[in-house]
């Protein structure tokens, strides 16, 4: 596409996505809001893990210290919104690359049972350290009924999560990155810093999860541990991103609004049984589409426009 | 780039080492693939590492790259002691290699596998894809180049930030005849323009016709070392290659 055509249709989708909610009430503007959370978190997790090829199952811890750092903050410290969650993004950024000192030195899947364990045991010590977080009970955060004002503050955080992708892409640390998912050791050879390179990412996805988890418990007005550590979110992160095409910059928001939308239609029409047509969704994907829906797109699209050129012979 | 020359003064010791491998000694498990080794490679030269397989040849490679540790021994680059460095830091000091095993970066483009160097430099990479015949393809995916290929591309992205010290395991393996002269060629001209070659070959033409300095190594010993002349006519280096 053009690149006059490019800034159109993204003028175009980005004054639809301003003008949408006021066409939308109730649990419609809520299920939008709820998608472009998701557009956002799947991003988060490409950003990380779909660049560089280190599965992080537990992106859920970052998400759940944000929403508990924001809600102690609010409810105990009496500390406004915008500041706690400020405050939450730096805390789970640190707590990020304090986590990837150990863990980014191992691969595979010992890398993921590692990011789970981690998740799994910030989900324990939250529930114990009930002083600050009230424990099982969970915290009631001050109630703020406004939904275009989260519809925004969401919209304005995804924005800024997918700007920070495509702009990493375009530059030599993308490149980086994905170069360490390919052969970190080759990289490494070429003198790139792989570790640095790989603590720069998790910790700025650590820093959005956060957001997002901040932002989520000052929306639900409610939050307890099982459900802002729950590692179903740490898998619809990854079934998004894969579904979409990992690695890729539209890869994870088409996953995310496929399988968003899917799973509300499914869950309202056959509530009981909609998991299995989840399931069988996942499996197709991995067996037919493994690159996903839009590195399917992406593929076919690259190899007819370097069919089209004439053909350099080869050797 | 700046190159520094102090490689070409006179070591303070009076000899003139550029890589130094002291004692070195690295086993998996029972095997010792380099056995107390002590070798060491000088400036601006082409040398072969030949052997039989399973000599150590390539884990000689492997420690002075820092992709592994050795269990013992040192290592030194122009009189810096790099044996627990990272390999990267290996890399940004001038040692740049290529792999047995090619290790190309697969979904990458031609031309963004060129661009992963630290330090890498864009004119640079488009006129060494132009010299191992790569540019057309600069667009595709690196996966689908020829095997051949993807051993140039490693060639020329080992030389793209143009390091002072380059390890080449099997350069040619795979690569036509035409090529592989083209590549000699290029290996003398960049000698002489003051780099440094520790080359890993099975074709004998190959190593004889290039280095001016082969090492012989056998069960991770070094059991010769020379002008290739002598190498030619040593009785262990026969009886290491048709057992005795």
């Amino acid at each position: 596409m053009a690149r006059g055509a490019k800034l159109l249709t993204l003028g175009v989708l980005f004054a639809g996505l301003v003008g949408l909610p006021f066409f939308l009430t109730g649990y419609k503007l809520r299920f939008v809001t709820w998608l472009l959370m998701w557009v956002g978190l799947a991003s988060t997790w490409n950003l990380f893990s779909g660049y560089t090829g280190y599965i992080n199952f537990g992106p859920v811890a970052f998400f759940g210290v944000g929403a508990y750092v924001t809600a102690v903050l609010m409810v105990k410290a009496g500390v406004s919104f915008f500041p706690a969650l400020l405050a939450a993004g730096v805390l789970a950024g640190i707590a990020a690359l304090l986590l990837g000192v150990p863990t980014l030195r191992i691969r595979g899947a010992y890398f993921a049972i590692a990011t789970l364990a981690f998740s799994e045991a910030t989900r324990s010590l939250t529930l114990n350290l009930s002083g600050l977080t009230e424990g099982g009970k969970g915290l009631m955060l001050p109630i703020y009924n406004n939904a275009y004002f989260f519809y925004f503050v969401i919209l304005g955080l995804t924005v800024a999560v997918v700007a920070t992708v495509a702009f990493i892409q375009r530059t030599r640390f993308g490149i980086t990155l994905v170069s360490i998912r390919e052969d970190e050791v080759a990289s490494q050879v070429l003198g790139v810093n792989t570790f640095l390179n790989k603590m720069a990412a998790f910790g700025l996805s650590g820093v959005f999860l956060a957001l997002y988890g901040g932002i989520y418990a000052y929306w639900q007005t409610f939050i307890e541990p099982g459900e802002v550590f729950n590692v179903l979110y740490s898998v619809q992160m990854l079934v998004m991103t894969f579904l979409g095409g990992s690695g890729t910059l539209l890869g994870p928001i088409v996953g995310a609004v496929v399988l968003g939308a899917m799973t509300e239609y499914l869950w309202a029409t056959f509530t009981y049984v909609y998991l299995i047509f989840v399931g069988v969704l996942i499996v197709a994907t991995v067996l037919f589409l493994p690159d996903g829906v839009w590195g399917y797109c992406v593929q076919t699209q690259s190899r007819r426009r370097r069919r089209a050129q004439p053909a350099p012979v080869l050797e | 780039m700046a190159e520094t020359l102090d490689f070409l003064l006179p070591h303070p010791e009076g000899d003139t080492q550029m890589l130094a491998l002291k004692q070195l000694t690295k086993a998996f498990g029972g095997v010792r693939a380099i056995d107390n080794l002590t070798v060491s490679f000088e400036p601006h030269r082409v040398h072969g590492l030949i052997g039989p397989n399973g000599a150590g040849k390539t884990t000689l490679f492997n420690l002075t790259s820092g992709t592994l540790r050795p269990d013992n021994g040192e290592i030194s680059f122009n009189g810096v002691p790099i044996t627990w460095w990272n390999p990267w830091n290996i890399a940004r000091l001038g040692i740049g290699r290529t792999f047995q095993t090619i290790r190309i970066f697969p979904k990458m483009t031609v031309l963004q596998n060129m661009m992963v160097p630290y330090g890498t430099d864009p004119s640079r990479s488009v006129e060494l894809l132009e010299f191992v015949g790569l540019r057309e393809f600069r667009d595709a995916p690196a996966r689908e180049l020829s095997y051949g290929q993807q051993k140039l591309l490693e060639f020329a992205r080992a030389l793209v930030t143009s390091p002072r010290f380059v390890l080449l395991d099997e350069p040619t393996a795979g690569v036509n005849p035409i090529l592989v002269e083209k590549i000699m060629g290029h290996i003398r001209n960049l000698t002489r323009d003051g780099k440094t070659f520790i080359v890993i070959e099975h074709d004998m033409k190959v190593i004889m016709n290039l280095c001016e300095r082969i090492v012989v190594l056998h069960n991770g010993e070094k059991i010769a070392d020379g002008p290739p002349e002598m190498i030619k006519t040593n009785q262990q280096v026969i009886d290491a290659y048709f057992g005795d």
